[in-house]
């Protein structure tokens, strides 16, 4: 079936998404800055272990969702 | 740390993507053709071709993606133009829940991209009504039977209603109310879609039944399709910094309108606008209604901040000023947004990001805008435990 026509213009919905590549920069942040509390966190003493899991267990997630959205993304700006 | 681990943040404005099989899945056969469609074509660039929904006879050159008004044809490049381009959390659910988790959001309302935040594509660009009403009952379907039954403590369905009919409107919120949904979208503003105006007694029908089925009407900036532009030469920013006098625009046109007096049980819910605004408008609103309302046609025995804090809720993703304001605001009117997929949102750190803004604020505070008033306004409860 052919169009009958455009319309004239889209409708005003202020999309303007993630895209795969600033999703992935996003989590090369969250993840840069999650390792330096989990090291921070380690070299602290009498460091809570319970805190340390999250933050190891936030870094795992962070760097697994990277990794199925992006294979082989490399960070452009690396800190 | 005023947002504790046990607060469960709520976001009232989020956003999906309809999958290319939203109607082919739903529609009768007759309407296949006819209803919305992905095809994908060659792109003009060369690159890999692009998809773009039909409807009706009629090309959206945007998936739900870049459709945004004051921006260069040649600017749309940089969005995504196929679904692979995009991140699995637009458009699949469980990919959604992933995402939220990494992002420490519990809940969230999602507003529909292909039928516009409130249906009114569906409205405006349809020849056969018959087949808009199928394409407003499939999108509600999927909504509820498969978007959010993927995790229906943490989904809150809010449904498109056919605008062209009040009857049929009453009809589809009463069937969704038996499957589920949870809130109601409705336009800002009706008249830019050349719909009876909230002053007539047009939607009485559909108001009274929303008061019945306890669902709020959310209203998504926007969803009249008149956004603030100030000139045609004016760059997007100017429309951006503007979002908010939609939602202003909004507040001043139903505290003066007869809906709140002949529904004393409905609630709006204000989307993505912001509430910094709030008492400045108020304030300008009571002020107005004290002088004037004796010799116009308003209702002149109930101030209109009363009929604010009683029927309106504002939200907002970052607003310091709200904040500071939040006393004069009235905090049972605040709930708390994400806007996750829009590039405007804090993911993956929104957690993160409201533990700094609220750093100030008392916890009670904080779990009631972050959670306590968004599970009131939909009625959206963990069921017990068993």
């Amino acid at each position: 079936m052919h169009p009958e026509h455009d319309i004239d213009a889209s409708d005003w919905t202020e999309q303007d998404l993630l895209t795969r590549d600033l999703a992935a920069q996003r989590l090369a942040a969250d993840e840069a800055e999650t390792a330096a509390e989990l090291q921070r966190a380690r070299a602290t003493p009498d460091s809570d272990p319970a805190a340390v899991e999250l933050l190891e267990r936030r870094l795992r997630a962070l760097e697994a969702t990277r990794a199925n959205l992006v294979p082989g993304w490399q960070n452009p700006n690396p800190t | 740390m005023p947002l504790q681990p046990s607060m469960k943040l709520i976001s009232v404005d989020d956003h999906l993507i309809e999958h290319p099989n939203v109607w082919t899945d739903r529609l009768p056969q007759k309407y296949l053709d006819q209803g919305p469609r992905i095809v994908d074509e060659p792109s003009s660039t060369g690159g890999a071709p692009i998809q773009v929904w039909y409807y009706d006879g009629k090309r959206f050159p945007a998936i739900g993606l870049n459709a945004v008004a004051g921006k260069k044809p040649e600017e749309f490049g940089v969005e995504p133009v196929r679904y692979a381009d995009m991140i699995p959390g637009c458009y699949d659910p469980k990919a959604r829940i992933v995402d939220m988790d990494l992002d420490g959001v519990y809940g969230a309302v999602n507003f529909p991209s292909f039928p516009r935040f409130a249906g009114g594509l569906f409205t405006k660009e349809s020849g056969d009504f018959e087949l808009a009403l199928a394409c407003v009952q499939a999108y509600n379907d999927f909504l509820i039977d498969e978007w959010c039954a993927v995790a229906p403590h943490r989904f809150i369905p809010v449904i498109i209603l056919p605008l062209w009919d009040t009857d049929r409107c009453v009809e589809e919120i009463r069937r969704c109310a038996a499957k589920g949904a949870k809130g109601i979208t409705f336009p800002e503003n009706t008249v830019p879609l050349e719909l009876p105006s909230i002053y007539t007694d047009h939607w009485d029908t559909v108001f009274s039944v929303a008061e019945e089925t306890n669902m709020p009407l959310c209203m998504h900036f926007g969803s009249s399709g008149s956004p603030p532009v100030t000139a045609p030469e004016a760059p997007y920013a100017v429309t951006i910094s503007l979002y908010g006098t939609n939602s202003m625009s909004a507040t001043a046109h139903l505290l003066f309108s007869p809906v709140f007096h002949r529904h004393p049980n409905l609630k709006v819910a204000l989307s993505e606008g912001g509430v910094g605004w709030v008492p400045y408008l108020l304030e300008r609103i009571d002020g107005t209604w004290e002088r004037h309302r004796w010799y116009q046609n308003v209702v002149k025995d109930i101030r209109p901040s009363d009929l604010f804090r009683k029927h309106i809720y504002g939200c907002f993703i970052d607003d310091v000023a709200g904040l500071k304001a939040r006393y004069d605001i009235g905090i049972p009117n605040m709930t708390w947004e994400c806007d996750y997929p829009h590039s405007d949102s804090y993911w993956p750190h929104s957690r993160r990001y409201a533990e700094k803004a609220f750093a100030d604020i008392p916890d009670s505070e904080v779990h009631q805008i972050v959670e306590l008033n968004a599970r009131k306004l939909f009625n959206f409860y963990d069921e017990p435990a068993v």
